[in-house]
């Protein structure tokens, strides 16, 4: 007890240092078992990241831009992700279309004007439990409501079904990582704009969604990230494991057979080991360099604009 | 005014909406690349497509002269369908959709492999033309069909062999019979983990006896239709009495044991089948093949009845049915399709010309035999509707 008095002094002695480390033995322990935690987190990312880049070395480096250019084929020299590409770019600006302005548009109602009542209670606890929903069952709502009902929109399994059912996927995640960024803005901040006589518009428009904006913008991204990923919703939606183009009309691009790069790793990964064994590896390359890409993109906007705001 | 009342507020005037402007910007960047990335696509698949016809302008002509190809050019054919049906299937149809595109670059064919059920639902629900399976439309199937109004031609594809395959260090067992296939892997071998465990059983017919080692069971699940066709053809002939033993001397049971290792995917099969010295397991011939090419698994001799004729499945044994376990491979082409919906026909067309039927050996599947083929032309030619084969 006397050994930790309430007023303890300010610099204590060498002597009491050494006494309180070696005391602490229990304090050991657990910062032992966090170095423990962190190197085993760190270990497997890089263990991922290794066996991918070693599995699928062969593959990226005797044809990289075959492999990047051509479509999906039966023949191993000239199999390609291309198609995964273009679905995975065309996903991820459908969900950025779609799910970023609804779901920023929910965290601002939410937050901003929602009157905190039972409802709004019960729509936020909905949201969180939405966030935990598998993938798979988007994926069969989707492959009800999209590829089916809407049919006529939609042209049934077509990259447009894929990408609404990813933007409902990521909408949960954007409401609550938005909301979150919106209740992190200090108070101060629009109260002295409404004492300046701000209308509630004008204070969300120049202060809260500025200053909230770098949280958004993470949250938006990183869920792009999930919605790139994701292979299970899509295989319900329909994603062609193969498909050849035609002649396409600009409508057939979005509502004819699409894929996406986690397809891609899927389809390949099913394939006979001997000569398709690089393969999944170096899709699995693609799309990590696709989201980290975009991650990239996240931390450089959100930098310049908290540099911007000078916060 | 608004404006004014803006730049009181904001330290950062003028920049109020960069924030959304960067999202925007965020969008329109993906959506340029995507497009950009889609004709680089297109261009590609022109450029490979038009390579691969130079590469082959010997198996093009070979495709003008092969039977039933149309005499007018493809080239201006517009069309889109599905191919569905079974996983089996797929690697042929893919590879010949993917030479199509080379003679018909307006056609535009996507083929998936959910399973010959799946592929048949679809099918008679008239959500795609054409349907691949691994078995011949069941009854009840044919009955849905029937009922939806649709009218289906069914021709015969290729074989596919189903290979009883080991570790290649297993020496211990060269040919194994259907009954000992029973013995081993049917429901009343469950629970077993050795091989002698099986002496029990072969012993009261007189069979084969096993070494006392440990047993490791792989194979395809029950979604399956390799997993179908084996209960089919090896438990059920034992069971009708096809073996050589008497079905009423004992109770025999139907299914397959469930207590084994079971993947949808053939790969994972296989690793199976490798990493156990004493393993036992069966999967379709053109994976079996490549990895027993690997020198990384070993396919066993199978006979019908105990002592009978042990064959090891080859090209040439699996095509003269030699080779007990094998199977036909199966596409219904839906009639309406064929007549109206453009490409449909086409691509059957190719799909039974001579270089087409290129990718069923390509791919490591059994060539029909000559009378076989002959068969199938002539029901495709005539456009005859309802059940073939027996």
């Amino acid at each position: 007890m006397s050994v930790k008095p309430a007023g303890r002094p300010d610099k204590p002695t060498l002597g009491s240092l050494q006494r309180s480390r070696s005391a602490d033995v229990r304090g050991q322990v657990f910062l032992g078992l966090l170095l423990l935690a962190v190197t085993l987190a760190i270990g497997m990312v890089f263990a991922v990241l290794l066996s991918v880049i070693a599995d699928g070395a062969d593959v990226l480096s005797s044809r990289l831009w075959g492999f990047l250019s051509n479509p999906s084929s039966s023949d191993p020299v000239k199999a390609g992700v291309v198609q995964g590409i273009r679905g995975s770019l065309l996903i991820a600006a459908i969900v950025s279309v779609v799910a970023f302005p609804i779901g920023i548009g929910a965290a601002v109602y939410l937050e901003e004007y929602a009157d905190g009542g039972p409802v709004t209670r019960t729509v936020e606890i909905a949201v969180r439990n939405l966030a935990g929903v598998p993938s798979i069952v988007y994926g069969l709502f989707g492959l009800a409501v999209f590829v089916n009902t809407l049919r006529g929109i939609t042209g049934g399994s077509s990259v447009i079904s894929g990408g609404l059912t990813l933007s409902l996927l990521v909408l949960p995640i954007v409401i609550i990582t938005a909301s979150e960024a919106i209740r992190a803005v200090p108070s101060s901040l629009s109260d002295g704009a409404y004492g300046l006589g701000a209308t509630q518009w004008e204070v969300i428009r120049t202060q809260t969604l500025p200053s909230a904006m770098p949280g958004i913008l993470t949250g938006s991204v990183l869920s792009i990230a999930r919605a790139l990923g994701e292979a299970a919703p899509l295989l319900v939606v329909g994603a062609a494991a193969f498909y050849t183009t035609g002649f396409q009309g600009f409508l057939d691009q979005f509502q004819g057979a699409f894929t996406a790069l986690p397809m891609n790793v899927a389809n390949f990964a099913k394939l006979p080991a001997d000569q398709w064994a690089g393969h999944a590896a170096a899709a699995s390359v693609v799309v990590l360099v696709v989201v980290f890409f975009i991650n990239l993109v996240a931390i450089v906007a959100r930098a310049r604009i908290t540099k911007r705001l000078g916060r | 005014m608004a404006s004014e009342a803006d730049g009181n507020l904001d330290p950062t005037t003028g920049d109020r909406f960069q924030c959304m402007a960067k999202l925007l910007a965020l969008v329109a960047v993906f959506a340029a690349v995507s497009l950009v990335v889609n004709a680089v696509g297109g261009e590609d698949v022109a450029a490979d497509s038009s390579s691969s016809a130079s590469d082959s302008s010997a198996d093009a002509d070979s495709a003008d002269a092969g039977v039933g190809t149309p005499d007018q050019s493809l080239d201006t054919v517009e069309g889109q369908f599905l191919v569905s049906g079974s996983s089996t299937v797929f690697p042929i149809v893919q590879r010949q959709a993917e030479q199509f595109e080379s003679l018909a670059p307006g056609i535009a064919i996507a083929v998936e492999g959910p399973g010959s059920g799946d592929g048949a639902k679809k099918f008679c629900a008239g959500e795609v033309p054409i349907a691949n399976a691994s078995r011949s439309f069941k009854d009840e199937e044919i009955a849905i069909c029937e009922e939806a109004g649709i009218e289906f031609i069914e021709i015969r594809r290729a074989i596919d062999g189903i290979s009883v395959i080991t570790s290649p260090e297993n020496d211990a067992i060269a040919c194994l019979s259907f009954n000992d296939l029973y013995a081993l892997l049917s429901e009343e071998a469950t629970q077993t983990d050795t091989w002698s465990a099986a002496n029990e059983l072969t012993g009261t017919w007189g069979g084969q006896e096993f070494a006392d080692i440990p047993l490791d069971v792989f194979g395809p699940g029950e979604e399956s239709g390799t997993f179908d066709s084996f209960a089919e053809i090896v438990i059920e002939s034992v069971v009708k009495g096809k073996t050589g033993l008497d079905p009423e001397s004992r109770e025999f049971s139907e299914g397959i044991r469930p207590d084994y290792t079971s993947s949808p995917d053939d790969n994972v099969v296989m690793e199976g089948i490798e990493a156990s010295q004493y393993s036992l397991g069966w999967v379709g011939y053109a994976y079996a093949q490549e990895s027993e090419a690997a020198g990384r698994a070993k396919l066993l001799a199978v006979s019908v009845e105990d002592g009978g004729n042990c064959v090891i499945p080859t090209a040439e044994s699996i095509a003269s049915a030699d080779f007990p376990i094998a199977r036909f491979l199966y596409t219904y082409i839906n009639a309406d399709a064929a007549q109206n919906q453009p490409g449909v026909a086409d691509f059957v067309d190719y799909m039974m010309s001579d270089v087409g039927l290129e990718s069923v050996s390509a791919v490591g599947y059994i060539d029909l035999p000559a009378e076989g083929q002959a068969k199938a032309q002539s029901i495709w030619a005539d456009r005859l509707t309802g059940r073939q084969y027996e």
